[in-house]
């Protein structure tokens, strides 16, 4: 049997083992039985960033594979309010002492988010928890796909800074404001920046191709 | 659509799209998702489908777009999957799973031009179609990714 043949042969035997679980079956089989209101919640539901996270949440609980972060957090802070902590982040069995950025998002989520510098260099870290009570299970994503971007001013040259790219947008920037877009992960972004207050305030988003 | 035809084609294709959507998810909770998704839209389409290949068809290339959305979405950005094995996909072979953690190790524009063409014995042609790629770029990226998974289970 010629290799192309083999490879097609193991491929199809090893996802062939791969089934949807009876509790996917049984949400997909039961759409019909939506009422129209229910769907939209539903297409809302399945979308939901909160479910995502807590969906998450659960499983790593339930898996126990966890990193186990030790810190106390700030409790019932409002939505929108941030603020720097120090956490120990147990990675692959090293510690980390690292500074993180703590933010109450909405539905009551609390994220810590920075970065570890390992041996491969640095990787960005989030935690992701309930805004409840201290005893509440943090849960750690590690390797983010995209930090949050940034504008950096350095030896008179602005650049903004996005997860690996760093990008020298100082001929765009004129009077205090700089746009313009830029390529990341085989995705097009816009940015619009403006200089508020001794710092810049920088919006990203999806191109549109609308200018 | 009629809910008859909806149940049986749910009979015969859930597990075909689940494995699309896992292959360009990476994980089992958003492949979920994509799944759901994807036939919530089958059950509102107006589509008239003359055969059930056309359906299939239909639905591998929603669960694929379902798929780059949300891995597009700006959530998506900000979170990871989580580490490999929490995401076994149910009823996986250990003694498979070389292959099966070499596709995972494909960037997703490879994986699902290889699990279209290895496992749903699609053309070129249609893996273009499916995909909105030149067949040109799904031949390049089907070698390129035929020579990753050779030198992944070389060295393993």
């Amino acid at each position: 049997m010629s290799e192309e043949l083999e490879l097609k042969k193991e491929y199809k035997g090893t996802f062939a083992e791969i089934h949807a679980s009876q509790d996917l079956a049984g949400k997909v089989k039961d759409i019909p039985k939506l009422s129209k209101s229910e769907k939209g919640t539903a297409k809302g539901q399945i979308l939901s960033q909160k479910n995502r996270v807590l969906k998450k949440l659960a499983m790593v609980a339930a898996a126990s594979v966890v990193l186990i972060v030790s810190s106390n957090t700030v409790l019932y802070a409002t939505t929108g309010s941030t603020w720097l902590k120090k956490l120990v982040i147990i990675s692959n069995k090293k510690e980390y002492l690292v500074d993180m950025k703590g933010e109450v998002k909405d539905d009551n989520l609390v994220t810590y988010s920075g970065y570890i510098l390992g041996e491969s260099g640095p990787t960005a870290v989030m935690i992701v928890r309930e805004q409840e009570d201290e005893a509440s299970p943090m849960v750690l994503f590690t390797d983010l796909v995209i930090s949050s971007p940034e504008i950096v001013e350095k030896d008179g040259k602005l650049y903004l800074i996005d997860d690996n790219i760093k990008i020298d947008i100082t001929e765009d920037a004129t009077d205090g404001k700089a746009k313009g877009i830029y390529q990341m992960n085989d995705v097009t972004y816009q940015y619009d920046a403006q200089y508020v207050d001794e710092g810049w305030n920088l919006k990203i988003s999806q191109y549109t191709g609308e200018k | 659509m009629d809910t008859n035809e909806y149940e049986r084609l749910v009979e015969k294709y859930l597990d075909s799209i689940y494995r699309v959507a896992l292959n360009s998810c990476k994980n089992q909770m958003d492949a979920e998702d994509v799944t759901q998704s994807t036939f919530l839209k089958l059950f509102e389409s107006r589509e008239h489908f003359e055969k059930d290949e056309n359906v299939k068809y239909w639905l591998i290339r929603v669960a694929i777009n379902e798929s780059n959305s949300l891995w597009r979405s700006a959530w998506k950005k900000r979170t990871v999957s989580l580490e490999r094995i929490l995401q076994e996909p149910i009823s996986i072979i250990p003694q498979k799973s070389n292959l099966y953690y070499a596709v995972q190790e494909l960037p997703v524009k490879y994986r699902q031009i290889v699990h279209l063409y290895y496992f749903e014995d699609y053309s070129i042609g249609e893996i273009a179609n499916v995909l909105k790629l030149s067949q040109t770029a799904v031949q390049t990226r089907l070698f390129r990714a035929r020579q990753k998974l050779k030198d992944y289970l070389r060295e393993t």
